[in-house]
């Protein structure tokens, strides 16, 4: 096991990283963060263009250079991935049948064969997973948990009217956020104080089912300790006349400004872009295109 | 829908916890396939029952929400390439809830029979399913699955775990009532997360089905095992339901 101490867990979670660079996209109203990221999650699942994907990618890689982000903290969710997304791309290429009308056969060796849709299946994959992996470290280091959960519940709020509760989902995601130190801290103490009885953990065990009962000395007190930590605030909540989330007002309240929308608007249209770039099979052309130049 | 208090607390304790043992050492055991199995689908499981398919729906999306952002920030490990789509890492897993609560409420008033009966049928359903996926794969890749040797293996081993699935659900199941239908309750959490991951995996083609088939098996079947000894554990021992087990093992 690498890391500081079997018996750390806190600098393991890696929910709420930030990096405070105080960049203008840092500065963004959060709900209008998540927006352009959904906009953006939609059209990189939806594309099968690579034009598409890499304009996407510069848009990223651009956002990432404006927030002050060093592109090497962002790539870091790449590198222990690199060699099972090229797993992964061999076997699109390879294994999974790419029919259609069109697709001819480029590379063949026996029982392997690779079409040019295959191939381009392949490259697709590896495109949409880096402009993912660099997307979403674009938004959760220039997004605060507060920020987030505070978008959360202003973006449902149109849907409250369809019974959708939306304050108290927000509520949710705060009080996990809130417990979850708490409970790693739980959780090491725990530890700790069975290994100091002799408790191994099971390492080295074989028999997985025995490996799980060894493990519940820690595990049934760590899920008691947190039903318990919320019995309390359940408690703390209701003596406080806590009343749900009708009526509430808020110590933050968000407003966007003009530039909020000028982006929204501009991820939107990039957006709608890189599905239409699809539709209209870009590919091809850009492919033709380059071949007429080069060969 | 006017959640309570304690629904809300509760989803979101159980939501930190899973985040905790989803992203820590903490929730995993390591395993010969290579792929650890998780139980972090258990906090999902035991909110459902104790507070309702909301809660579980709840718990479910920030479970899945996090190992999103996880597998985009600092993957665990090589795996974690396929999580980083919203239709893996969060769909399926808005699902264990509603399903373990609507098991738990199936299960709760029946009569002690019940574990002979619920063994036959998840041991005959494994059969069906795999029967069916094997004849699936039959189907879209003629060249690697038309020999008959490798289709009387696909039989035998579907036969075979159909068989130890009867065998491991009746050996937890004989007992009480309430570790009867907790078993079968976090079993099937733990399966709908398996299943439907590894589903939406080889319909968007990300990987053949050939290469899913086994993973659920050797994963899969273990770890919903697993899930159901932990969920028996955590929800008797906070109901202060008897199992018959007596002083600590420690």
């Amino acid at each position: 096991m690498a890391g500081p101490s079997e018996f750390e867990l806190l600098g393991r979670v890696t929910i709420g990283q930030y990096l405070p660079t105080g960049s203008r996209l840092h500065h963004l109203d959060p709900r209008i963060k998540l927006l352009m990221v959904v906009l953006m999650i939609t059209a990189v699942i939806v594309s099968h263009s690579l034009v598409g994907l890499a304009l996407l990618l510069a848009v990223v890689v651009a956002g990432l250079l404006s927030a002050r982000i060093p592109l090497r903290f962002a790539l870091a969710g790449l590198g222990p991935m690199l060699p099972f997304l090229l797993l992964l791309a061999l076997l699109q290429v390879f294994a999974i049948p790419q029919y259609g009308a069109g697709a001819t056969v480029i590379w063949q060796w026996s029982i392997l064969k690779a079409t040019d849709r295959s191939v381009l299946a392949g490259a697709l994959l590896i495109a949409r997973f880096t402009v993912m992996v660099l997307g979403i470290s674009l938004f959760s280091f220039s997004t605060t948990t507060t920020e987030l959960t505070h978008g959360v519940e202003h973006l449902l709020r149109p849907l409250q009217a369809l019974g959708v509760p939306a304050h108290e989902f927000a509520l949710v995601v705060n009080i996990a956020i809130r417990f979850l130190p708490i409970l790693a801290e739980e959780a090491e103490r725990l530890m700790k104080a069975q290994a100091s009885r002799g408790a191994d953990f099971g390492r080295g065990q074989r028999n997985f089912i025995a490996r799980t009962r060894r493990l519940l000395p820690l595990l049934v007190p760590l899920f008691l300790v947190s039903l318990r930590r919320a019995e309390q605030l359940i408690e703390a909540m209701e003596a406080r006349s806590y009343l749900g989330g009708k009526g509430r007002t808020h110590l933050i309240s968000l407003r966007a400004r003009p530039s909020d929308y000028v982006a929204l608007v501009g991820v939107a249209g990039l957006a709608a872009l890189v599905v239409q770039l699809s539709a209209a099979n870009a590919d091809a052309f850009a492919w033709h295109w380059l071949t007429d130049r080069l060969l | 829908m006017n959640p309570t208090t304690r629904k809300i607390v509760i989803a979101g304790a159980m939501s930190a916890l899973s985040v905790l043992l989803g992203s820590t050492v903490l929730g995993f055991i390591p395993w010969w396939t290579g792929t650890s199995l998780t139980f972090m689908t258990v906090p999902v499981i035991v909110g459902a029952v104790l507070e309702g398919p909301w809660v579980g729906l709840a718990i479910g999306f920030v479970l899945g929400a996090s190992s999103l952002v996880q597998a985009n920030i600092a993957p665990r490990g090589p795996g974690d390439v396929i999580f980083t789509n919203p239709l893996i890492s969060i769909a399926p897993r808005l699902f264990i809830g509603p399903v373990s609560w609507l098991v738990h409420q199936a299960l709760r008033d029946q009569d002690d029979s019940l574990a002979l009966k619920v063994a036959a049928v998840a041991g005959s359903l494994v059969n069906v399913i795999l029967v069916l996926v094997m004849l699936g794969l039959h189907q879209s890749t003629p060249q690697t699955l038309g020999n008959p040797v490798a289709r009387t293996l696909m039989f035998a081993a579907g036969v075979g775990s159909a068989l130890l699935v009867a065998w491991l659900v009746y050996r937890v199941l004989k007992g009480d009532r309430a570790p009867v239908t907790l078993t079968v309750v976090g079993m099937a959490g733990s399966l709908t997360n398996t299943i439907l991951v590894l589903g939406v995996i080889g319909l968007l083609q990300i990987a053949p089905w050939t290469a899913l088939v086994p993973i659920a098996l050797f994963n899969g079947l273990p770890e919903a095992v697993v899930a159901a000894i932990i969920t028996v554990a955590v929800v008797t021992a906070w109901r202060g339901i008897d199992t018959g087990r007596t002083g600590s093992t420690v």
